[in-house]
Protein backbone atom coordinates (compact mmCIF):
# COMPACT_ATOMS: atom_id res chain seq x y z
CA UNK A 1 0.00 0.00 0.00
CA UNK A 2 2.59 2.62 1.03
CA UNK A 3 4.82 1.48 -1.81
CA UNK A 4 1.91 1.98 -4.19
CA UNK A 5 1.23 5.44 -2.82
CA UNK A 6 4.90 6.41 -3.11
CA UNK A 7 4.94 5.15 -6.68
CA UNK A 8 1.80 7.08 -7.56
CA UNK A 9 3.24 10.21 -5.98
CA UNK A 10 6.36 9.88 -8.09
CA UNK A 11 4.03 9.53 -11.07
CA UNK A 12 2.17 12.63 -9.90
CA UNK A 13 5.43 14.57 -9.97
CA UNK A 14 5.99 13.52 -13.58
CA UNK A 15 2.41 14.52 -14.38
CA UNK A 16 3.02 17.92 -12.82
CA UNK A 17 6.20 18.25 -14.81
CA UNK A 18 4.42 17.46 -18.08
CA UNK A 19 1.52 19.79 -17.31
CA UNK A 20 3.80 22.65 -16.24
CA UNK A 21 6.07 22.23 -19.23
CA UNK A 22 3.10 22.06 -21.61
CA UNK A 23 1.61 25.07 -19.89
CA UNK A 24 4.74 27.14 -20.47
CA UNK A 25 4.90 26.03 -24.11
CA UNK A 26 1.23 26.88 -24.52
CA UNK A 27 1.49 30.27 -22.79
CA UNK A 28 4.50 31.35 -24.84
CA UNK A 29 3.41 29.91 -28.18
CA UNK A 30 -0.15 31.16 -27.66
CA UNK A 31 1.17 34.65 -27.03
CA UNK A 32 3.33 34.46 -30.15
CA UNK A 33 0.33 33.33 -32.21
CA UNK A 34 -1.89 36.08 -30.80
CA UNK A 35 0.77 38.73 -31.46
CA UNK A 36 1.31 37.52 -35.02
CA UNK A 37 -2.39 37.53 -35.65
CA UNK A 38 -2.67 41.04 -34.22
CA UNK A 39 0.12 42.29 -36.46
CA UNK A 40 -1.92 40.84 -39.30
CA UNK A 41 0.80 40.01 -41.80
CA UNK A 42 -0.99 38.22 -44.63
CA UNK A 43 1.21 35.11 -45.10
CA UNK A 44 1.44 34.61 -41.35
CA UNK A 45 -2.33 34.91 -41.10
CA UNK A 46 -2.95 32.09 -43.54
CA UNK A 47 -0.35 29.83 -41.97
CA UNK A 48 -1.71 30.59 -38.56
CA UNK A 49 -5.35 30.09 -39.44
CA UNK A 50 -4.60 26.63 -40.84
CA UNK A 51 -2.45 25.78 -37.82
CA UNK A 52 -5.20 26.86 -35.45
CA UNK A 53 -7.85 24.82 -37.24
CA UNK A 54 -5.58 21.79 -37.29
CA UNK A 55 -4.65 22.05 -33.63
CA UNK A 56 -8.25 22.48 -32.62
CA UNK A 57 -9.69 19.64 -34.63
CA UNK A 58 -7.03 16.97 -34.16
CA UNK A 59 -7.08 15.03 -30.85
CA UNK A 60 -4.09 15.74 -28.62
CA UNK A 61 -3.21 12.07 -28.61
CA UNK A 62 -2.75 12.12 -32.36
CA UNK A 63 -0.43 15.11 -32.08
CA UNK A 64 1.46 13.27 -29.37
CA UNK A 65 1.84 10.18 -31.57
CA UNK A 66 2.91 12.39 -34.45
CA UNK A 67 5.66 13.98 -32.37
CA UNK A 68 6.84 10.87 -30.57
CA UNK A 69 6.65 8.26 -33.30
CA UNK A 70 6.78 10.64 -36.26
CA UNK A 71 10.01 12.28 -35.13
CA UNK A 72 11.34 8.84 -34.24
CA UNK A 73 10.65 7.69 -37.79
CA UNK A 74 12.83 10.47 -39.20
CA UNK A 75 15.58 9.65 -36.76
CA UNK A 76 14.92 12.27 -34.09
CA UNK A 77 14.54 10.47 -30.79
CA UNK A 78 12.97 12.48 -27.99
CA UNK A 79 11.94 11.08 -24.64
CA UNK A 80 8.30 10.51 -23.89
CA UNK A 81 8.04 13.29 -21.30
CA UNK A 82 9.48 15.90 -23.63
CA UNK A 83 7.23 14.66 -26.44
CA UNK A 84 4.20 15.02 -24.18
CA UNK A 85 5.24 18.52 -23.08
CA UNK A 86 5.62 19.68 -26.66
CA UNK A 87 2.54 17.95 -28.07
CA UNK A 88 0.16 19.01 -25.31
CA UNK A 89 1.63 22.52 -25.21
CA UNK A 90 1.33 23.06 -28.94
CA UNK A 91 -2.19 21.64 -29.02
CA UNK A 92 -3.24 23.93 -26.17
CA UNK A 93 -1.63 27.01 -27.73
CA UNK A 94 -4.43 27.34 -30.26
CA UNK A 95 -6.81 27.98 -27.36
CA UNK A 96 -4.40 30.07 -25.32
CA UNK A 97 -3.98 32.39 -28.29
CA UNK A 98 -7.68 33.12 -28.11
CA UNK A 99 -7.43 34.08 -24.43
CA UNK A 100 -4.75 36.58 -25.30
CA UNK A 101 -6.72 37.90 -28.26
CA UNK A 102 -9.76 38.41 -26.07
CA UNK A 103 -7.48 40.13 -23.56
CA UNK A 104 -6.05 42.43 -26.24
CA UNK A 105 -9.58 43.58 -27.01
CA UNK A 106 -10.03 44.86 -23.47
CA UNK A 107 -7.33 47.47 -24.12
CA UNK A 108 -8.85 50.53 -25.84
CA UNK A 109 -7.41 51.46 -29.21
CA UNK A 110 -6.58 54.92 -27.86
CA UNK A 111 -3.98 53.28 -25.60
CA UNK A 112 -2.25 52.00 -28.69
CA UNK A 113 -2.43 55.45 -30.23
CA UNK A 114 -0.72 56.89 -27.18
CA UNK A 115 2.06 54.35 -27.76
CA UNK A 116 2.27 55.10 -31.48
CA UNK A 117 2.45 58.81 -30.79
CA UNK A 118 5.61 58.20 -28.74
CA UNK A 119 7.11 56.48 -31.76
CA UNK A 120 6.68 52.87 -30.66
CA UNK A 121 6.33 50.36 -33.48
CA UNK A 122 3.29 48.11 -33.74
CA UNK A 123 5.29 45.37 -32.05
CA UNK A 124 6.53 47.81 -29.40
CA UNK A 125 2.99 48.95 -28.67
CA UNK A 126 1.82 45.37 -28.35
CA UNK A 127 4.60 44.25 -26.05
CA UNK A 128 4.90 47.37 -23.90
CA UNK A 129 1.36 48.74 -23.83
CA UNK A 130 -1.18 46.07 -24.76
CA UNK A 131 0.20 42.79 -23.43
CA UNK A 132 1.04 44.06 -19.93
CA UNK A 133 -2.51 45.39 -19.56
CA UNK A 134 -3.84 42.07 -20.80
CA UNK A 135 -2.07 39.92 -18.21
CA UNK A 136 -4.66 40.24 -15.42
CA UNK A 137 -7.34 39.11 -17.85
CA UNK A 138 -5.47 36.06 -19.12
CA UNK A 139 -4.21 34.72 -15.81
CA UNK A 140 -7.54 33.08 -14.82
CA UNK A 141 -8.09 31.29 -18.15
CA UNK A 142 -4.42 30.30 -18.20
CA UNK A 143 -4.77 28.76 -14.74
CA UNK A 144 -7.87 26.94 -15.94
CA UNK A 145 -5.91 25.64 -18.85
CA UNK A 146 -3.26 24.38 -16.43
CA UNK A 147 -5.96 22.42 -14.62
CA UNK A 148 -7.01 21.01 -17.98
CA UNK A 149 -3.43 20.10 -18.80
CA UNK A 150 -3.08 18.20 -15.51
CA UNK A 151 -5.79 15.94 -16.86
CA UNK A 152 -4.66 15.67 -20.47
CA UNK A 153 -1.12 14.98 -19.21
CA UNK A 154 -2.34 11.43 -18.54
CA UNK A 155 -2.34 10.95 -22.31
CA UNK A 156 1.43 10.72 -21.98
CA UNK A 157 0.87 7.19 -20.59
CA UNK A 158 0.18 6.21 -24.20
CA UNK A 159 3.82 6.79 -25.13
CA UNK A 160 5.12 5.25 -21.92
CA UNK A 161 5.85 8.36 -19.89
CA UNK A 162 5.94 7.26 -16.23
CA UNK A 163 3.24 9.68 -15.14
CA UNK A 164 0.49 9.02 -12.66
CA UNK A 165 -1.92 7.01 -14.79
CA UNK A 166 0.86 4.92 -16.33
CA UNK A 167 2.06 3.97 -12.85
CA UNK A 168 -1.51 3.52 -11.73
CA UNK A 169 -2.20 1.02 -14.48
CA UNK A 170 0.93 -0.88 -13.53
CA UNK A 171 -0.06 -0.87 -9.89
CA UNK A 172 -3.55 -2.11 -10.73
CA UNK A 173 -2.26 -5.07 -12.72
CA UNK A 174 0.43 -5.76 -10.11
CA UNK A 175 -1.81 -5.63 -7.03
CA UNK A 176 -5.32 -5.99 -8.44
CA UNK A 177 -6.39 -3.14 -6.14
CA UNK A 178 -8.22 -1.22 -8.81
CA UNK A 179 -10.59 0.72 -6.58
CA UNK A 180 -7.82 1.70 -4.17
CA UNK A 181 -5.51 2.92 -6.91
CA UNK A 182 -8.26 4.87 -8.65
CA UNK A 183 -9.30 6.45 -5.36
CA UNK A 184 -5.75 7.54 -4.57
CA UNK A 185 -5.36 9.07 -8.03
CA UNK A 186 -8.66 10.90 -7.68
CA UNK A 187 -7.66 12.14 -4.26
CA UNK A 188 -4.37 13.47 -5.54
CA UNK A 189 -6.12 15.25 -8.40
CA UNK A 190 -8.68 16.86 -6.13
CA UNK A 191 -6.01 18.02 -3.68
CA UNK A 192 -3.96 19.70 -6.42
CA UNK A 193 -6.86 21.06 -8.47
CA UNK A 194 -9.11 22.46 -5.75
CA UNK A 195 -6.87 25.33 -4.63
CA UNK A 196 -6.23 26.22 -8.26
CA UNK A 197 -9.89 26.46 -9.19
CA UNK A 198 -10.55 28.41 -5.98
CA UNK A 199 -7.78 30.83 -6.93
CA UNK A 200 -9.29 31.27 -10.38
CA UNK A 201 -12.70 32.03 -8.91
CA UNK A 202 -11.26 34.62 -6.53
CA UNK A 203 -9.23 36.24 -9.29
CA UNK A 204 -12.21 36.43 -11.60
CA UNK A 205 -14.29 38.07 -8.92
CA UNK A 206 -11.54 40.62 -8.28
CA UNK A 207 -11.20 41.31 -11.98
CA UNK A 208 -14.90 41.92 -12.32
CA UNK A 209 -14.95 44.46 -9.50
CA UNK A 210 -11.75 46.00 -10.85
CA UNK A 211 -13.20 46.32 -14.35
CA UNK A 212 -16.33 47.94 -12.91
CA UNK A 213 -14.51 50.40 -10.66
CA UNK B 1 -0.93 66.09 -58.41
CA UNK B 2 0.53 69.20 -56.89
CA UNK B 3 4.08 68.55 -55.73
CA UNK B 4 6.12 71.64 -54.89
CA UNK B 5 7.80 72.27 -51.59
CA UNK B 6 7.01 73.48 -48.10
CA UNK B 7 6.38 77.11 -47.25
CA UNK B 8 9.62 78.73 -46.12
CA UNK B 9 9.95 78.69 -42.34
CA UNK B 10 7.29 76.11 -41.62
CA UNK B 11 8.14 73.31 -39.22
CA UNK B 12 5.19 71.14 -40.17
CA UNK B 13 2.88 71.63 -43.08
CA UNK B 14 0.05 69.73 -44.69
CA UNK B 15 -1.11 70.87 -48.12
CA UNK B 16 -4.49 70.04 -49.53
CA UNK B 17 -5.29 67.47 -46.86
CA UNK B 18 -8.29 65.28 -47.59
CA UNK B 19 -9.42 62.50 -45.33
CA UNK B 20 -12.24 60.08 -45.94
CA UNK B 21 -13.56 57.39 -43.66
CA UNK B 22 -15.08 54.89 -45.99
CA UNK B 23 -17.11 56.92 -48.46
CA UNK B 24 -17.56 60.01 -46.37
CA UNK B 25 -14.97 62.73 -46.65
CA UNK B 26 -14.45 64.56 -43.35
CA UNK B 27 -11.56 66.86 -44.36
CA UNK B 28 -12.00 68.63 -47.68
CA UNK B 29 -8.60 69.99 -48.65
CA UNK B 30 -7.19 71.62 -45.55
CA UNK B 31 -3.97 73.62 -45.72
CA UNK B 32 -2.29 73.69 -42.37
CA UNK B 33 1.13 74.83 -41.26
CA UNK B 34 2.93 75.68 -38.08
CA UNK B 35 6.25 77.49 -37.80
CA UNK B 36 8.94 76.71 -35.26
CA UNK B 37 7.99 78.27 -31.92
CA UNK B 38 4.52 79.17 -33.13
CA UNK B 39 1.38 78.49 -31.09
CA UNK B 40 -1.64 77.68 -33.22
CA UNK B 41 -5.07 77.18 -31.70
CA UNK B 42 -7.70 75.30 -33.67
CA UNK B 43 -11.30 76.00 -32.77
CA UNK B 44 -14.56 74.89 -34.27
CA UNK B 45 -17.73 73.00 -33.48
CA UNK B 46 -17.75 69.35 -32.57
CA UNK B 47 -17.46 67.12 -35.62
CA UNK B 48 -15.72 69.77 -37.72
CA UNK B 49 -12.62 67.60 -38.16
CA UNK B 50 -10.19 69.07 -35.63
CA UNK B 51 -9.18 65.75 -34.12
CA UNK B 52 -8.86 64.15 -37.51
CA UNK B 53 -6.61 66.99 -38.65
CA UNK B 54 -4.32 66.52 -35.64
CA UNK B 55 -4.17 62.78 -36.19
CA UNK B 56 -3.26 63.26 -39.81
CA UNK B 57 -0.42 65.55 -38.76
CA UNK B 58 1.35 62.77 -36.88
CA UNK B 59 -0.03 60.09 -39.19
CA UNK B 60 -2.02 58.27 -36.54
CA UNK B 61 -4.56 58.07 -39.32
CA UNK B 62 -3.63 57.67 -42.96
CA UNK B 63 -4.53 60.75 -45.01
CA UNK B 64 -6.45 60.18 -48.23
CA UNK B 65 -4.88 62.98 -50.24
CA UNK B 66 -2.35 65.75 -49.72
CA UNK B 67 1.33 66.42 -49.10
CA UNK B 68 3.01 66.48 -45.74
CA UNK B 69 6.23 68.39 -45.10
CA UNK B 70 8.37 68.37 -42.00
CA UNK B 71 11.33 70.73 -41.64
CA UNK B 72 11.06 71.41 -45.36
CA UNK B 73 11.32 67.77 -46.33
CA UNK B 74 8.44 65.89 -47.86
CA UNK B 75 7.38 63.20 -45.43
CA UNK B 76 4.72 61.78 -47.65
CA UNK B 77 2.28 62.38 -50.44
CA UNK B 78 -1.15 60.79 -50.69
CA UNK B 79 -2.48 58.80 -52.44
CA UNK B 80 0.82 57.03 -52.21
CA UNK B 81 2.12 57.01 -48.72
CA UNK B 82 4.73 58.06 -46.24
CA UNK B 83 8.34 58.25 -47.38
CA UNK B 84 9.85 57.93 -43.97
CA UNK B 85 9.53 55.51 -41.09
CA UNK B 86 6.44 56.35 -39.09
CA UNK B 87 8.08 55.61 -35.74
CA UNK B 88 10.91 58.05 -36.21
CA UNK B 89 8.58 60.74 -37.51
CA UNK B 90 6.03 60.35 -34.73
CA UNK B 91 8.71 60.33 -32.06
CA UNK B 92 9.49 63.96 -32.99
CA UNK B 93 5.90 65.06 -32.41
CA UNK B 94 4.32 64.92 -28.99
CA UNK B 95 0.62 64.29 -28.55
CA UNK B 96 -1.64 65.07 -25.61
CA UNK B 97 -5.07 63.46 -25.63
CA UNK B 98 -8.39 64.60 -24.29
CA UNK B 99 -8.63 61.54 -22.05
CA UNK B 100 -4.94 61.54 -21.07
CA UNK B 101 -4.24 57.99 -22.22
CA UNK B 102 -1.65 57.39 -19.56
CA UNK B 103 -0.54 53.77 -19.42
CA UNK B 104 -2.42 52.38 -16.40
CA UNK B 105 0.01 49.53 -15.75
CA UNK B 106 2.93 51.92 -15.31
CA UNK B 107 3.80 54.48 -12.67
CA UNK B 108 3.97 58.16 -13.57
CA UNK B 109 7.74 57.87 -13.86
CA UNK B 110 7.52 54.77 -16.06
CA UNK B 111 4.97 56.53 -18.26
CA UNK B 112 7.62 59.16 -18.87
CA UNK B 113 10.52 56.78 -19.45
CA UNK B 114 8.77 54.34 -21.80
CA UNK B 115 9.37 56.38 -24.94
CA UNK B 116 12.91 57.52 -24.12
CA UNK B 117 13.97 54.00 -23.18
CA UNK B 118 12.30 51.99 -25.90
CA UNK B 119 12.13 54.44 -28.78
CA UNK B 120 15.20 56.57 -28.19
CA UNK B 121 17.07 53.70 -26.54
CA UNK B 122 18.30 55.80 -23.68
CA UNK B 123 19.78 54.09 -20.66
CA UNK B 124 17.52 53.56 -17.71
CA UNK B 125 19.22 55.88 -15.25
CA UNK B 126 19.53 58.73 -17.73
CA UNK B 127 15.88 58.37 -18.74
CA UNK B 128 14.75 58.26 -15.12
CA UNK B 129 16.81 61.26 -14.13
CA UNK B 130 15.29 63.29 -16.93
CA UNK B 131 11.80 62.02 -16.16
CA UNK B 132 12.14 63.06 -12.53
CA UNK B 133 13.30 66.47 -13.62
CA UNK B 134 10.24 66.77 -15.88
CA UNK B 135 7.89 65.64 -13.13
CA UNK B 136 9.39 68.34 -10.94
CA UNK B 137 8.82 70.78 -13.78
CA UNK B 138 5.11 69.95 -13.84
CA UNK B 139 4.92 69.93 -10.04
CA UNK B 140 4.42 66.20 -9.61
CA UNK B 141 7.77 64.92 -8.44
CA UNK B 142 6.11 63.50 -5.33
CA UNK B 143 3.92 61.30 -7.55
CA UNK B 144 6.74 59.65 -9.48
CA UNK B 145 5.81 56.21 -8.20
CA UNK B 146 2.05 56.73 -8.25
CA UNK B 147 -0.13 54.82 -10.66
CA UNK B 148 -2.38 56.91 -12.91
CA UNK B 149 -5.60 55.68 -11.28
CA UNK B 150 -4.55 57.37 -8.03
CA UNK B 151 -4.11 60.78 -9.70
CA UNK B 152 -6.70 63.49 -10.25
CA UNK B 153 -7.65 64.43 -13.81
CA UNK B 154 -5.51 67.55 -13.71
CA UNK B 155 -2.55 65.58 -12.41
CA UNK B 156 -3.03 62.95 -15.08
CA UNK B 157 -2.98 65.51 -17.82
CA UNK B 158 0.15 67.13 -16.40
CA UNK B 159 1.84 63.72 -16.37
CA UNK B 160 0.66 63.20 -19.95
CA UNK B 161 2.20 66.52 -20.96
CA UNK B 162 5.43 65.57 -19.19
CA UNK B 163 5.36 62.23 -21.03
CA UNK B 164 5.21 64.09 -24.33
CA UNK B 165 8.03 66.39 -23.22
CA UNK B 166 10.18 63.42 -22.24
CA UNK B 167 10.65 62.63 -25.93
CA UNK B 168 12.09 66.13 -26.45
CA UNK B 169 9.68 66.69 -29.33
CA UNK B 170 9.93 69.48 -31.89
CA UNK B 171 6.26 70.26 -31.36
CA UNK B 172 3.32 69.05 -29.33
CA UNK B 173 -0.24 68.48 -30.53
CA UNK B 174 -2.96 68.97 -27.91
CA UNK B 175 -6.43 67.60 -28.56
CA UNK B 176 -8.83 69.38 -26.19
CA UNK B 177 -6.49 68.84 -23.24
CA UNK B 178 -8.90 70.31 -20.68
CA UNK B 179 -12.26 69.12 -22.05
CA UNK B 180 -12.38 66.02 -19.87
CA UNK B 181 -11.42 67.88 -16.69
CA UNK B 182 -13.60 69.08 -13.86
CA UNK B 183 -13.63 72.86 -13.98
CA UNK B 184 -11.45 73.29 -10.89
CA UNK B 185 -8.64 71.38 -12.61
CA UNK B 186 -8.67 73.22 -15.90
CA UNK B 187 -6.47 76.05 -14.70
CA UNK B 188 -3.55 73.93 -13.52
CA UNK B 189 -3.30 72.40 -16.97
CA UNK B 190 -3.70 75.67 -18.85
CA UNK B 191 -1.12 77.21 -16.53
CA UNK B 192 1.37 74.51 -17.44
CA UNK B 193 0.63 74.98 -21.13
CA UNK B 194 1.20 78.72 -20.78
CA UNK B 195 4.59 77.98 -19.29
CA UNK B 196 5.49 75.68 -22.15
CA UNK B 197 4.42 78.39 -24.56
CA UNK B 198 6.67 80.90 -22.81
CA UNK B 199 9.55 78.45 -22.97
CA UNK B 200 9.22 78.52 -26.74
CA UNK B 201 7.60 75.14 -27.41
CA UNK B 202 5.86 74.81 -30.75
CA UNK B 203 2.24 73.98 -29.99
CA UNK B 204 -0.86 73.06 -31.96
CA UNK B 205 -3.85 73.17 -29.64
CA UNK B 206 -7.42 72.16 -30.30
CA UNK B 207 -9.39 73.94 -27.60
CA UNK B 208 -12.66 75.48 -26.56
CA UNK B 209 -10.90 77.71 -24.02
CA UNK B 210 -11.17 80.98 -25.91
CA UNK B 211 -9.56 83.08 -23.21
CA UNK B 212 -6.54 80.84 -23.27
CA UNK B 213 -6.46 80.86 -27.06
CA UNK B 214 -6.58 84.63 -27.11
CA UNK B 215 -3.68 84.91 -24.64
CA UNK B 216 -1.42 82.22 -25.96
CA UNK B 217 -2.11 81.69 -29.66
CA UNK B 218 -0.08 83.41 -32.32
CA UNK B 219 -2.61 82.25 -34.85
CA UNK B 220 -6.16 80.97 -34.66
CA UNK B 221 -7.57 78.49 -37.14
CA UNK B 222 -11.34 78.20 -37.29
CA UNK B 223 -12.72 74.97 -38.70
CA UNK B 224 -16.18 73.95 -39.69
CA UNK B 225 -17.47 70.94 -41.61
CA UNK B 226 -14.05 69.64 -42.55
CA UNK B 227 -12.65 72.89 -43.85
CA UNK B 228 -10.83 75.95 -42.53
CA UNK B 229 -13.35 78.79 -42.41
CA UNK B 230 -10.88 81.47 -41.53
CA UNK B 231 -7.48 81.86 -39.93
CA UNK B 232 -5.34 84.72 -38.77
CA UNK B 233 -3.41 86.31 -35.93
CA UNK B 234 -5.20 85.98 -32.60
CA UNK B 235 -5.69 89.77 -32.14
CA UNK B 236 -7.39 90.34 -35.48
CA UNK B 237 -9.43 87.16 -35.28
CA UNK B 238 -10.98 88.16 -32.00
CA UNK B 239 -11.52 91.82 -32.90
CA UNK B 240 -11.99 91.86 -36.65
CA UNK B 241 -12.77 88.44 -38.10
CA UNK B 242 -13.94 88.59 -41.67
CA UNK B 243 -16.77 86.09 -41.51
CA UNK B 244 -19.84 86.24 -39.32
CA UNK B 245 -19.44 82.53 -38.60
CA UNK B 246 -15.97 83.08 -37.15
CA UNK B 247 -17.26 85.92 -35.03
CA UNK B 248 -20.03 83.67 -33.70
CA UNK B 249 -17.66 80.82 -32.89
CA UNK B 250 -15.10 83.07 -31.24
CA UNK B 251 -17.69 84.99 -29.29
CA UNK B 252 -19.67 82.21 -27.75
CA UNK B 253 -17.17 79.42 -27.83
CA UNK B 254 -18.46 76.09 -28.89
CA UNK B 255 -20.69 73.63 -27.15
CA UNK B 256 -18.92 70.34 -26.74
N1 LIG C 1 -12.51 56.59 -37.22
C1 LIG C 1 -13.55 57.22 -37.78
N2 LIG C 1 -14.39 56.55 -38.58
C2 LIG C 1 -15.44 57.17 -39.16
N3 LIG C 1 -15.72 58.47 -39.02
C3 LIG C 1 -14.93 59.19 -38.23
C4 LIG C 1 -13.79 58.62 -37.57
N4 LIG C 1 -13.18 59.60 -36.85
C5 LIG C 1 -13.90 60.72 -37.07
N5 LIG C 1 -14.94 60.49 -37.88
C6 LIG C 1 -15.92 61.49 -38.35
O1 LIG C 1 -15.20 62.58 -38.86
C7 LIG C 1 -15.84 63.81 -38.53
C8 LIG C 1 -14.86 64.70 -37.82
O2 LIG C 1 -14.57 64.15 -36.56
P1 LIG C 1 -13.47 64.77 -35.60
O3 LIG C 1 -12.21 64.96 -36.35
O4 LIG C 1 -13.41 63.92 -34.39
O5 LIG C 1 -14.11 66.19 -35.25
P2 LIG C 1 -13.82 67.16 -34.01
O6 LIG C 1 -12.55 66.73 -33.37
O7 LIG C 1 -13.74 68.52 -34.62
O8 LIG C 1 -15.00 67.02 -33.11
C9 LIG C 1 -17.04 63.45 -37.67
O9 LIG C 1 -18.17 63.45 -38.50
C10 LIG C 1 -16.74 62.06 -37.21
O10 LIG C 1 -17.92 61.33 -37.04
MG1 LIG D 1 -12.24 66.13 -31.36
Amino acid sequence: MSATVADLLRGGVVTLKIASGAWVVSAVLGLALAVLQDLGLAPVKIFQASLTITLRSVPQLVILYLLYFGLGAVGIQINSILAAILALGVADAAFTAEYYRAGFMTVPWTQREAGFSLGLSRMGVLMRVVVPQTIPFVVPPLLNSFVGLLKTATLAAAVGAPEILYRGQNAMSRTGEIVLVVTIIMGLYVVVTMPLTRAVAVMERRLRSYAHS
Amino acid sequence: MREGSATAGSLLEFRDLHKSFGRSEVLHGVDFRVARGEKVCIVGPSGSGKTTLLRCLNLLVEPTRGQLYYKGEQIGSWPGGARVGLSGYRSRIGMVFQHFELFPHLTALQNLTLGPRHVRHEGRSAAEARALQLLRHVGLEAFANAHPRTLSGGQKQRVAIARALAMQPDLILFDEPTSALDSEMVDEVLELMRRLANEGMTMVIVTHELGFARDVADRIVVMERGAVVEEGPAETMFSAARSQRTRDILRVGVKR
